[in-house]
């Protein structure tokens, strides 16, 4: 039978089910979060009984830990890491797809090595150049290790290679110096794959956990991730209910992002051919 | 367009002035503590959260002694303490589980504990339970005090023991009565299991326990000889092996957390674990709940003690004065052994332990006995690396019926010795 034979109720009830099994594991997460530990995995969707204690846990003043900080940092850090990434990568992008200078082969060939060694490589020592600065703790080492990568500059250095060199030459020969040019013809037309390195980069940074773990030691600096596993994961039991309400409460932003960003981030998906 | 631009960019330089303010003020935080003249010493630990304890000792001591305090999760203790050891950053003390210690006291790097214990006034052979202070010298020195014990015990459901026409207050005490009341209890078209044998979890608790029972040890810490495929670990899988496939008491390829969820649920009557569930089971069955020693499955009484210690790490940091503020630490922590119990921590001090408000605790007799009767992971540098590795991936392999016992831990043997021929001598 062919797509366009079946029926339009037939069509809704197809992709119906497709959604609730896209949405079941959030279904699940919540239903969780509203059980007793002892019921966690009583198999009942439906909570009975339901209770708000595990979000009282978290969320109510007599919270014994200070979730709102992690959630504030987690977005602190990633909003600002988001940034960070988009102008420096975008500056490194153009400068190698744009600026004919010696050596910029080899850098182009060093940026993209860096996309094939993995983070755990690099732990130790970026923990001994943050410890260095005297650094560890402190917002500079969550954010700063993620202020440039290899793979946003890759994305976008393609992106720069497909606009025409005319345009370019055009405001050069109107004045405008190499700063400009990224300014007023890179940024604007790449906003398409810029916001899709900010968002990609947002969450990212927002689920990291062992970076924020390793680098903070205070309750006050850590992150969600790193909170939801201090607080809910034990040593030989994890508490599920809370894990879950912790999670829950900790992919709402991600949600809120995704709905804002959704076309901007779905076409420079399509752009670039992103997977994410 | 330009104007967004500028806004844009505008928006980062002031995201970024927010933030290297704030950074200031965080980074600043830990200098002010300076400014007292108190003695201040850094403890890290993955075990149970000690704040409270900790709290209270930093108030009772204000302006003698301070801990900077760091409750690390327990899966990724190694990441954070290995880098801050390479940063020379690395806390005065640290409590994990037992093992890792015998990776740092191998490469030098930990302080014997027992100069500490003295100026604390401990005496380990009297203040300790012997099962666990003994086996817990790497080189013949003891580099690590126990935290807390976390034996392996029995729970089963009275209901269901009570259902099948058991006296649910006489649980097995060896195999015979182990597999009858099992058999009795298991109706596998209702869904009752008399007990439930994961491939997977609990068995770092179970499977060392019925070696110990069977006379076996995992390994010889002193040679570093694997000693899984002897006569003792056949038998004590085999058993294992035959609650699913022989005896037919337990389902055969129990997923993960099965024997746990069927036993919330009241389906599982019998759970050979570690005692860490017991305030859980104990809220999901009320007075239904049972818990008992583990049955002597082989030929003496043994299971497998988890458990928690600390050390202290070898730095310029470590002045006398701080080996002092430690050892108060000691002090104050091990004389608190009746708040930990409260919180369903099991304490190691044996005054704690015979003490009768301690026997009072629900559960805590059946503990207590069971820390006695533990036997302790060989203490062997990476030794949780190497076990979980190949031990449980061949246990696994075995329970799922795909390979027999002698087999598997021939195989698991054969690789774990591998191992240990990369360890440093």
């Amino acid at each position: 039978m062919k797509w366009d034979k079946i029926g339009r109720w037939q069509r809704a009830l197809l992709l119906a089910i497709g959604a609730f099994l896209m949405y079941f594991p959030i279904l699940w997460m919540l239903s969780t979060a509203l059980k007793p530990q002892a019921l966690a995995f009583n198999g009942a969707l439906v909570p009975a009984p339901a209770s708000l204690n595990n979000f009282r846990a978290i969320l109510g003043p007599t919270s014994y830990e200070p979730t709102f900080r992690w959630l504030g940092n987690s977005l602190l850090v990633s909003v600002t890491a988001s940034c960070l990434i988009v102008a420096v990568d975008s500056l490194a992008a153009y400068a190698l797809a744009r600026l004919r200078f010696r050596g910029r082969r080899f850098l182009f060939g060093v940026v993209l090595a860096s996309l094939t060694v993995p983070f755990v490589a690099v732990l130790i020592p970026l923990y001994l150049e943050m410890s260095g600065f005297n650094m560890l703790n402190t917002y500079y080492a969550l954010i700063l290790p993620y202020a440039a990568n290899g793979f946003g500059v890759f994305l976008l250095y393609q992106f720069y290679l497909g606009i025409p060199l005319e345009v370019e030459e055009a405001a050069i020969m109107d004045g405008a110096n190499r700063l400009r040019v990224w300014a007023h013809i890179f940024v604007p037309l790449g906003v398409a794959p810029m916001v899709t390195l900010g968002m990609v980069t947002f969450m990212n940074v927002y689920n990291d956990f062992l970076w924020p773990l390793v680098a903070t030691s205070s309750v006050q600096m850590r992150t969600m991730t790193v909170g939801i596993a201090l607080m809910a994961i034990g040593q030989y039991a994890t508490n599920y209910p809370l894990l879950m309400a912790l999670t829950f409460c900790s992919v709402l932003p991600i949600l809120v992002a995704f709905i804002f960003a959704q076309r901007r981030l779905v076409e420079g998906i399509a752009f670039s051919g992103l997977t994410m | 367009m330009r104007a967004s631009v500028t806004g844009g960019l505008t928006a980062l330089l002031l995201t970024l002035g927010l933030l290297t303010m704030t950074a200031g003020s965080v980074a600043a935080a830990p200098g002010s503590r300076q400014a007292s003249r108190d003695v201040s010493f850094t403890f890290w630990n993955s075990g149970p959260d000690l704040t409270t304890l900790v709290n209270d000792f930093n108030k009772k001591f204000a302006g003698r002694f301070h801990i900077a305090y760091r409750n690390m999760p327990y899966a990724n203790e190694t990441e954070i303490v290995n880098s801050a050891l390479a940063a020379h950053r690395a806390p005065v003390l640290v409590e994990e589980s037992l093992t890792p210690s015998a990776t740092y006291a191998d490469e030098g790097v930990e302080l014997p504990i027992a100069p500490i214990l003295r100026m604390a006034g401990v005496n380990p052979r009297v203040d300790f339970p012997a099962s666990m202070w003994k086996n817990t010298t790497v080189h013949g020195v003891h580099y690590v005090a126990p935290v807390d014990a976390l034996p392996t015990v029995l729970f089963y459901n009275k209901s269901l023991f009570r259902k099948a026409g058991l006296d649910p207050n006489k649980p097995p005490a060896n195999a015979a009565q182990f597999v009858a009341d099992a058999q009795k209890i298991t109706n596998s078209k209702k869904g009752i299991w008399g007990y439930v044998q994961e491939p997977g979890w609990p068995n770092p608790f179970l499977f060392p326990s019925l070696l110990a029972q069977f006379g076996g040890r995992e390994a010889n810490a002193a040679t570093r000889k694997i000693m899984l495929d002897s006569p003792a670990g056949v038998k004590a899988l085999t058993f294992e092996w035959d609650t699913i496939f022989k005896w037919h008491v337990s389902p055969v390829n129990a997923s993960n957390g099965e024997a746990h969820n069927l036993f919330v649920k009241g389906t599982n009557a019998m759970e050979i674990t570690g005692a860490y569930d017991f305030s859980l089971y104990k809220k999901a069955l009320g007075s239904d709940l049972g818990m008992a020693p583990v049955p002597v499955i082989g030929a003496r009484e043994a299971d497998f003690l988890g458990q928690n210690y600390w050390w202290l790490f070898k730095s310029p940091a470590v002045t006398p004065s701080v080996k002092k503020a430690v050892a108060a630490w000691f002090k104050y922590f091990y004389s608190h052994g009746m708040t930990l119990a409260q919180e369903g921590t099991i304490p190691v001090w044996e005054s704690t332990l015979r003490s009768p408000a301690f026997e009072r605790i629900d559960g805590m007799p059946v503990i207590y006995k069971m820390v006695q009767t533990g036997v302790l992971n060989p203490l062997i540098p990476n030794w949780g690396t190497t076990t979980t590795t190949y031990l449980y991936n061949e246990i696994s392999l075995v329970l799922e019926g795909k390979v027999s016992p002698k087999q598997g831990l021939y195989v698991a043997g054969r690789k774990m010795q591998q191992v240990m021929a990369t360890l440093p001598s």
